[in-house]
């Protein structure tokens, strides 16, 4: 029978559950939140990766970019099962048409105004940093789901101990002690964590809610026993889409898709329409789903018009859900943002910001506070952290910024290109794994985020040699999208050399 | 965490990542008991799953011993089991 534990403290339990569980999904969940962060501006990115498709005044009309996507995926043979329009909006610059044969897929981006296929560099564009943020990258993604499920798990469990465990939660709201030390890394832990309490708390489970049906399927698969009675009535209460069916067979012209949409539009206002499916595209049994805009909406449950697809007429009005699924919705809606203006967006990545930050802290704070005692009683690992830290927290940010920089450097008609993007992140990143392993910590740090400061304030210049558009240019021909994403590598680039700085001045304190 | 033993420690981990687990998915399961539309109780049975997870890993770390820890996630379990073979549907 195992000994009995000492009765002291739950706090003193939290504390070790919250250390054990920190350490162990820390460079994990930063990377995550990290690039979790950067998602929320996924389509400005995207744009500013995609220089080439000019900016147009104001976007197109909602009838004539359909028309168009729908002309060039017409073209495609044998005919695809499946369409779908994504429409340019005031983010997205371009339309983008994507069609579905079974495993098989492709899309086309094209100019709204126009429909002419636009020009562009392959690269993944802020989607790459979406995708990694959930399923990470090089993994299947069910697995990359599982990982990043159990990883938002623990951060729950890690946010429920942090709170238990805090003694003095309103008087260290107001303490930031700065000279720096173990006291430092504390009070920015505790900071960062108080400050954005509620978002982090809404985050993580608003994301969790995001995998739970590959999570937890149990009650759908007692309540439905059979898989295809399950994915039809729950998905109705979930997702903007009719399932597929098989083709009668016969073909027939499809019918205008843009009055569809005017009628859409009669309904939800002028940027009500998202995107538009359209099931069995060439056969009679065609059908299509007009989807509403995320932007105007609190939740993510279903809205969508369906209609006949040769003859044109509507067959269903989708816009209630049962509580429940509206709940879920909105808490999905939560997670994601769409719906958010400018300033509320910039409110949500600096609050992500604040969680990366939180993580960051925690896991220098581990170090720190074993680091004034004799080499003997240190943990074992705390070498291996120390040096890991520096990889996992600065190496990213080298990492993001080695991948903007290749969007830049790489040769336009490299085969693969977007391929090639997503190597040199991860080369990078491990490039900064060797060099932490080699490097005294204190230097490791200042070098790595030094790199890191540069390569983000050099950021514009590159932009201002190797491409047309650029901050300076966009500060002359208003071209926002690209005068943000510029000026704020710099200014996470300037945050960066200061960390340096101080890195250096605590290593020459240390010695 | 330091005075106690790693076996006690092993099976707090037990406690919270698969009791916790299995708790979730029962909980899942259970709120098909709820008078709610089949489909609404499903999707209410995963949201509450996530919480059911976090706060049983929270017991298994938070009570006096490991064996405290055990035996609540195992009268967790038999109550949310009881439900769910209760209202199953």
């Amino acid at each position: 029978m195992p000994p009995r534990e000492p009765a002291a403290g739950l706090r003193r339990r939290m504390a070790g559950l919250h250390t054990w569980a920190g350490l162990l999904l820390g460079w994990l969940s930063y990377a995550v939140v990290l690039t979790g962060a950067l998602s929320f501006f996924r389509e400005e990115l995207s744009v500013w990766m995609r220089p080439e498709a000019s900016r147009t005044a104001a976007p197109a009309e909602t009838a004539v970019q359909v028309r168009h996507m729908a002309a060039v995926l017409a073209g495609i043979e044998p005919p695809p099962h499946q369409w779908i329009l994504e429409l340019a909006d005031g983010r997205r610059e371009l339309a983008t048409a994507i069609w579905i044969r079974g495993a098989d897929h492709g899309e086309r981006r094209l100019r709204p105004g126009t429909g002419a296929a636009a020009a562009l560099r392959d690269t993944r564009g802020g989607d790459f940093f979406y995708r990694f943020h959930y399923q990470l990258h090089h993994l299947p993604h069910r697995l990359g789901r599982w990982i990043v499920g159990a990883c938002a798990m623990g951060l729950l469990v890690l946010l429920i101990s942090g709170v238990v465990l805090h003694r003095r939660f309103f008087a260290d709201f107001f303490t930031l002690r700065l000279r720096g030390g173990q006291r430092s890394w504390l009070d920015a832990h505790n900071v960062s964590a108080a400050v954005a309490l509620p978002f982090h708390f809404l985050i993580v489970y608003s994301g969790l809610v995001m995998l739970m049906f590959q999570y937890l399927p149990w009650g759908s698969i007692a309540a439905y026993p059979l898989p295809q009675e399950r994915r039809a009535a729950l998905l109705a209460q979930t997702d903007a889409s009719v399932p597929l069916t098989a083709p009668r067979g016969t073909p027939a012209a499809l019918q205008d898709l843009g009055g569809m949409v005017r009628l859409a539009e009669a309904r939800w206002g002028r940027d009500g329409v998202s995107h538009v499916i359209v099931n069995n595209p060439a056969d009679a049994s065609a059908l299509v789903t007009v989807v509403r805009s995320p932007r105007q909406r609190l939740s993510s449950s279903p809205q969508y018009l369906l209609f006949d697809g040769v003859g044109g007429s509507l067959l269903r009005v989708q816009e209630e859900v049962g509580p429940v699924a509206q709940a879920r919705g909105i808490l999905y809606a939560l997670h994601m943002g769409r719906f958010a203006d400018p300033l509320l967006r910039w409110l949500y990545f600096l609050s992500s910001l604040l969680c990366a930050a939180l993580v960051w802290t925690g896991l220098v704070l581990w170090v720190a506070k074993r680091s004034d005692v004799t080499a003997a009683a240190r943990p074992a690992g705390w070498h291996a952290v120390r040096k890991l830290n520096v990889a996992g927290l600065a190496g990213l940010s080298v990492a993001i910024a080695a991948f903007l920089w290749s969007n830049r450097l790489l040769p336009l008609q490299l085969p693969q290109r977007g391929e090639w993007e997503v190597q040199v992140f991860f080369a990078a990143w491990g490039l900064s794994v060797v060099h932490a392993l080699l490097r005294p910590a204190a230097q490791a740090w200042r070098e790595q985020l030094g790199c890191a400061a540069a390569l983000l304030v050099l950021l514009p210049a590159a932009g201002f040699a190797l491409c047309e558009r650029h901050l300076f240019a966009g500060l002359r021909d208003g071209d926002w999208v690209f005068v943000g994403v510029e000026s704020t590598a710099v200014a996470l680039g300037l945050l960066h050399g200061v960390a340096a700085l101080r890195a250096g001045r605590a290593s020459a304190r240390q010695r | 965490m330091a005075a106690d033993s790693q076996a006690a420690v092993a099976a707090r981990i037990g406690a919270a990542v698969l009791g916790g687990y299995a708790l979730a998915a029962l909980a899942s399961v259970a709120c098909l008991a709820l008078p709610l539309p089949t489909a609404e109780a499903v999707l209410a049975g995963m949201l509450t799953g996530f919480v059911v997870h976090a706060l049983a890993a929270i017991w298994a770390f938070g009570a006096r011993s490991a064996a405290r820890a055990w035996a609540g996630i195992l009268l967790a379990a038999a109550s949310l089991a009881l439900t769910a073979v209760a209202g199953g549907r």
